[in-house]
């Protein structure tokens, strides 16, 4: 898992380091006329993947998300994502677990492939990036239950709990310009759980805007439409 | 166009296909583990023949021969469980005080009970003394308890 968070972090930093160098020489070419905030343009972005996803989840998940991003000088692309996502689930121990709430994403891309020409009607994007992720909500478990065999006795209880999560994600992704400023594409995520649960505290079973909370790092996908104002 | 969605089809397929592993592989058991060892060394000695039960309750051990270790069950719903040793014939009582907790495993294993040792009281039929290890009791394979004959 390291080497894959290093592999991704390097990809990252070369990435920053070419967009730094690249920012330098148009620098030494126009001297100071590229200082200034340009923002060339605002595409928004609406997930489709819940359209099977949730079929094939069979109902134990939703997720819909939706995503602002702007271009900035042509390098930098600051991104919010927002969605509502939850679970419902009868788990393999008899839990029936339920939890649902809104979550966000702020985080920075960077294109990784350079268009040809500033101006030309066709632009695609490979983009890399990293995101700060976090949700706060209310998560019922029913029946969580405990049978002692040999004393005869049993417990059952139903936890009524609160959780809050913070998650750091590394992106990468692919934007093709169909037609005249729409756009199709996917992203691709690993999640790692910043939030530290207590040893053998109750936690959600699935954490909306990061996924099933079993493992530390978990694996996302999107598919995106969206369109470029 | 045609091969975007034929990709994105065959992917959705791929990823849904890494469905969560619910089985549960993770230790449930909950266990006083007690070993025996002889009053004048710090040696193990095997028992010749020991019956253990709880309280009112089934045999954990029947006659079981040469045994050096036994693991027992506390009951989950009370702060104390009283066991029942039979050692080469002869009675004595083990009286176990602690407190409960939750713990909760993960979703495929669920919640279990883990134990704190407060105090652990025993008749001197057969057994000169005791001592407590380890007082904290959860599903992990250590001793907590020396009963010394």
């Amino acid at each position: 898992m390291y080497s894959i968070y290093r592999y991704f972090f390097s990809v990252l930093l070369a990435c920053c380091v070419t967009t730094i160098l690249t920012g330098q020489e148009v620098k030494k070419e126009k001297n100071d006329s590229t200082k200034s905030f340009v923002l060339n343009s605002v595409r928004v972005e609406v997930d489709v993947s819940p359209v099977l996803t949730t079929f094939l989840n069979r109902g134990d998940i939703f997720h819909y998300e939706a995503a602002l991003q702007a271009e900035i000088n042509k390098r930098f692309y600051p991104v919010f994502e927002m969605g509502y996502a939850g679970g419902n689930k009868l788990t393999n121990s008899g839990i029936s677990y339920s939890g649902d709430a809104l979550f966000y994403r702020l985080g920075m891309d960077f294109n990784i492939i350079k268009n040809k020409t500033d101006n030309n009607s066709i632009n695609n994007f490979f983009l890399v990036g990293a995101r700060l992720g976090y949700t706060h909500f209310k998560y019922d478990m029913l029946n969580v239950s405990f049978e002692d065999d040999y004393w005869g006795t049993s417990i059952q209880k139903d936890i009524q709990n609160k959780s809050s999560n913070l998650w750091f994600e590394i992106t990468a992704g692919i934007r093709v310009e169909i037609s005249k400023n729409l756009y199709i594409g996917w992203t691709a995520r690993i999640k790692n759980m910043l939030t530290q649960t207590e040893v053998g505290a109750y936690k959600p079973w699935y954490v909306a805007g990061f996924g099933i909370n079993e493992d530390e790092s978990v694996w996302g996908f999107n598919y995106l439409i969206g369109y470029k104002f | 166009m045609r091969a975007f969605f034929v990709t994105l089809l065959f992917s959705l397929f791929v990823f849904s296909s890494c469905t969560q592993d619910e089985t549960c592989r993770e230790k449930t058991a909950v266990l006083l583990r007690a070993e025996f060892y002889g009053f004048n060394s710090a040696n193990k000695i095997n028992i010749d023949s020991i019956t253990v039960f709880g309280l009112q309750q089934d045999s954990l051990y029947k006659n079981v021969k040469n045994i050096n270790k036994i693991a027992l069950p506390l009951n989950n719903s009370e702060e104390q469980s009283i066991f029942v040793m039979n050692l080469n014939g002869t009675h004595d009582t083990l009286r176990v005080s602690y407190t409960n907790a939750d713990y909760f495993i993960s979703y495929s294993c669920g919640m279990i009970i883990t134990h704190k040792i407060d105090t652990v009281i025993t008749t001197n039929h057969v057994i000169k003394n005791l001592k407590i290890v380890n007082r904290d009791i959860n599903t992990a394979d250590v001793q907590h308890l020396q009963i010394f004959f």
